[in-house]
């Protein structure tokens, strides 16, 4: 087997791919390009790629995490990622100035999280090779039952977004409209809701709280829903 | 609204907020932005080659030709000038064929030959089309002439009626508490003018 590349491609790429972990790198390098080309479409649209730069640096607090609780690190990372991702979220207004305000409410969750990252391995005395063995990882020591678990995540965030996409697309072009036509773009936690996509056929039984994604906390109804 | 209480009759109102003008940077066709409109609150993925949506490409392409905009729906919408994509954007308002079309400023920051064409096309539509149009205008010498009513609304006080009854120097003047001539043109037009700064 040759370990020095020739000029000859086909060659080249069977002697890669006749390691494991080169195999498998490729796999999740392709369930990553064909997921992250579809989500990161709507992120520039949407202007929160500083969103999206946090929930990728929020692995490393997450990780850390896992190690110092000692469970898997697929938990802390997607835990971690799901609960950012919701703070963020949370912390998104309306408005003309909104961008700024995200941008800053996004970069206080990525330094609090980092910072929380430095303090689970200075709490966690054990072998670690160093931060940065967590902070960037290695695309070369993904196992197979990893690549399984980013494949299967892969198809549900490809599946949401199929479903959500066209709502999500004309809130991202078109905010004051598409709300006006009921449609927002932060989804409503509760089921009872009267602020769904589409308004109810039939006058439900009327909550007497309303899940707004304007407040995003849970007041009296307003008299518009 | 409609004798339906709020929030129920969304789809028979058409709006159109004020100005609101789409980046350089967005790559998405006119066309696709009236689609939005009729069908943008809807979940999963449109297919291709149903008969619904064949109904919804004829209903946006008749819309479209009803504003006007055939010659730029096709292109980015971030590429057409602020006359341009307000057309599109009223195209849009009036896809899913409302019974009220609310406007709010749609003549602001557009230039005074595009001003004249969307009011002149806001008057067209609201009789061809048997749409009632609501809007809020600060500059009303564009639109006098379309008008069917009106309500004043200026200092705290708001006078409503036919052009001809509150448009006038005297119920403006009063109205403003500044002086306000209201001038015919020799085509029975009525312009409104204010005195200059002093």
């Amino acid at each position: 087997m040759q370990t020095v590349f020739s000029w000859n491609l086909l060659a080249d790429f069977q002697s890669m791919w006749s390691f494991p972990f080169m195999v498998n790198a490729f796999r999740a390098g392709a369930v990553v390009a064909l997921v992250a080309g579809a989500i990161g479409w709507f992120m520039v649209l949407r202007r929160q790629s500083f969103a999206g730069h946090t929930l990728g640096v929020v692995a490393f607090p997450g990780a850390s995490f896992a190690t110092l609780a000692g469970i898997s690190t697929g938990f802390g990372y997607f835990g971690f990622c799901l609960a950012a991702a919701l703070v963020i979220a949370l912390l998104r207004r309306e408005g003309r100035d909104a961008g700024a305000e995200e941008s800053a409410a996004t970069g206080v969750v990525q330094t609090f999280l980092l910072a929380c990252g430095f303090l689970f391995i200075a709490l966690y005395k054990g072998l670690l090779s160093g931060p940065e063995a967590i902070l960037f990882g290695s695309f070369l020591g993904i196992t197979t039952g990893q690549v399984l678990l980013l494949g299967l995540v892969g198809l549900v965030v490809l599946a949401v977004l199929a479903a959500i996409g066209r709502p999500l697309l004309f809130a991202s072009v078109d905010p004051q409209v598409a709300a006006a036509r009921g449609c927002r773009c932060a989804p409503c936690p509760s089921p009872s809701c009267c602020c769904w996509a589409r308004p109810p056929r039939r006058p439900r039984r009327s909550p007497a709280r309303c899940w707004c994604s304007r407040c995003w906390c849970c007041r009296p109804r307003p008299p518009r829903c | 609204m409609l004798g339906l209480r709020p929030g129920q009759g969304g789809d028979r109102v058409g709006y159109l907020p004020q100005r609101r003008s789409f980046g350089p940077g967005l790559r998405i066709r006119g066309t696709d932005i009236v689609r939005l409109g009729l069908e943008g609150d809807r979940w999963g993925v449109p297919l291709p080659g149903g008969r619904r949506r064949r109904e919804q490409t004829a209903r946006v392409d008749e819309v479209v030709r009803l504003v006007g905009a055939d010659g730029y729906a096709h292109r980015p919408i971030g590429e057409c000038s602020g006359g341009e994509q307000q057309r599109l954007l009223i195209a849009q308002a009036l896809v899913r064929r409302p019974s009220v079309l609310l406007l709010d400023e749609p003549l602001d920051s557009l230039d005074l030959p595009n001003q004249s064409a969307v009011a002149a096309l806001i008057g067209r539509i609201c009789h061809q089309e048997g749409v009632a149009v609501v809007m809020v205008a600060h500059d009303v010498n564009p639109i006098l002439h379309h008008l069917d009513r009106v309500v004043y609304i200026a200092e705290g006080g708001a006078v409503s009626g036919t052009p001809q009854e509150v448009v006038t120097s005297e119920t403006l003047t009063r109205l403003y508490r500044t002086p306000v001539e209201v001038l015919r043109t020799s085509d029975g037009r009525l312009v409104v003018v204010g005195q200059p700064e002093a």
